[in-house]
């Protein structure tokens, strides 16, 4: 969905309806962002509504907001790493995770059994759960959910080259698991 | 050699496709956008909710724990004689490099910022706000020009002050309104707490609640009481009418829509009940007003005439 123009004008002045065309843009991405660091459904939509919140409640800047898409990735990365931050000092006093090896994959709905087999479904469940993280990540966002890679490059701030590497890195090692090709002689 | 090329060619092809066709019917857990935009709205208005209970107990009486102070004024600023609203531009520039911010709000709209001490402005229609942008020295001072509303940050030790038209306002912890028009009258009604009027003769009066001082080229003229709803709630974008004269209502939207408007004859001491939304264009008020009104209603250029 685009954004019209005058959407954040008018958010800026108080539109709440303007708003709600502005998160109806956002949301879907922005909880994936929470998701991947949080794991948890319920936390992450928590977390988004915080980032609407203070943006809602900073509305005037939005105004001077050059490059919108950043701005609002960037408020829901540093909410959804205090939000992990917070729930670990609750949990293990001891062993602090570095937030950069955080992640929780996002639950895939695989197809029926008239789109593929359930041995190919096994297949494609393992084969995802074997792949690096943020590699793993980086495909979902690009093969499933079908995001532009200059939004995927936003929003876990990595270079389109680094997104390259990794949608081909999974594509290859998904053609090799599933569909059994003997290497060319 | 080169059959075997295109096979491979044609089989990775295929590969492609079918690994595409199995990705297409794969998803992800979609995402609750709904629950998520209630989430905002409930917070949003849970953050008005509160706001208005903090105001309500400031109404109540009990000040003393208020952090919350409204003003609503308007004033001229005293840099220039209010019957010449505009600035020369080199006072302008020289209050810019004092560090001095201009807020300018067009006819007919609302603009809210924050001050640097955390106060919250609104600014009603053609108003203007010169704003420091660091509050220094003992005061926290501003400048403002036609109708502020401000809920001011608590901070005893630098009172803050309203510079305007040949009077001062001096913030003593308190909720009030100052309203000021172009043809050098201003009234301040004060809703809770204390304010103190400084005049220009080293004059001053203190006003309690519900009073309402008017003013004329910066001196009191009468000091009365008054209810204080009909005087804020512009800042909803409402207007309560309690028995207003329909000459002075029409004096209040001519200056909210920055268009002339007058009413002859025996229509100016119609008094009018009731409530008008001013987000609503002009023509929708004065239609709202001809329902309870009888009246004739000439528009010519950009003045609006109404006759019994």
């Amino acid at each position: 969905m685009q954004l019209e123009a005058n959407i954040i004008y008018r958010i800026a002045k108080g539109d709440e309806k303007a708003l709600d065309a502005f998160m109806d843009h956002y949301s879907q991405e922005l909880y994936r962002i929470a998701y991947s660091y949080t794991g948890s459904k319920e936390v992450a939509e928590e977390v988004v509504s915080d980032v609407f919140f203070e943006i809602w409640n900073n509305r005037r800047k939005l105004l001077e907001v050059e490059y919108m898409d950043a701005y609002v990735h960037t408020i829901a990365t540093r909410r959804s790493i205090d939000q992990f931050r917070a729930t670990i000092a609750e949990k293990s006093a001891n062993t602090p995770l570095d937030e950069n090896e955080v992640f929780f994959a996002a639950p895939i709905i695989l197809p029926d059994e008239e789109i593929i087999s359930k041995e190919q479904s096994e297949i494609l469940n393992s084969t995802l759960e074997e792949l690096p993280p943020k590699c793993r990540q980086v495909f979902t966002l690009a093969r499933i959910e079908k995001l532009s890679y200059s939004k995927i490059s936003s929003m876990l701030n990595i270079s389109v080259a680094t997104i390259n590497y990794h949608v081909k890195y999974a594509i290859d090692t998904f053609k090799s698991r599933l569909f059994y090709r003997k290497p060319p002689d | 050699m080169k059959e075997e090329k295109q096979n491979n060619r044609n089989r990775e092809i295929e590969d492609n496709a079918a690994l595409d066709r199995i990705l297409d019917a794969c998803r992800l857990q979609p995402v609750d956008t709904t629950r998520i935009k209630n989430l905002v709205h409930d917070k949003i208005h849970n953050e008005r909710a509160a706001r208005k209970r903090r105001m309500r107990r400031i109404f109540e009486g009990s000040f003393s724990a208020a952090a919350c102070v409204a003003i609503v004024a308007a004033f001229g600023l005293s840099y220039f004689s209010s019957s010449t609203p505009d600035l020369s531009s080199a006072s302008m520039r020289q209050l810019v490099h004092a560090g001095y911010k201009e807020l300018i709000v067009p006819a007919g709209q609302r603009e809210e910022l924050t001050l640097p001490d955390g106060t919250r402005l609104i600014a009603n229609s053609r108003s203007r706000v010169l704003y420091p942008e660091k509050f220094e020295g003992k005061e926290r001072r501003i400048y403002a020009n036609g109708e502020v509303f401000l809920e001011v940050a608590k901070d005893r030790r630098h009172p803050f002050v309203v510079e305007s038209a040949g009077f001062d306002v001096r913030v003593l912890g308190t909720v009030f309104n100052i309203c000021n028009s172009s043809d050098s009258t201003a009234s301040v009604v004060l809703v809770e707490g204390s304010v103190e009027i400084d005049m220009e003769n080293d004059r001053s009066i203190r006003l309690k609640p519900n009073d309402k001082a008017e003013l004329l080229h910066g001196d009191v003229t009468s000091l009365t009481q008054v209810d204080t709803d009909s005087y804020t709630s512009w800042t909803d974008g409402l207007l309560y009418l309690k028995g207003m004269p329909l000459s002075r209502l029409t004096r209040t939207l001519s200056e909210h829509y920055g268009i002339e408007i007058k009413c002859q004859g025996s229509l100016a001491d119609v008094r009018v009940y009731g409530k008008l939304d001013l987000h609503d264009n002009v023509d929708t008020v004065i239609n709202s007003i001809r329902e309870i009104v009888p009246m004739r209603i000439t528009r010519s250029g950009n003045s609006i005439m109404l006759k019994p």
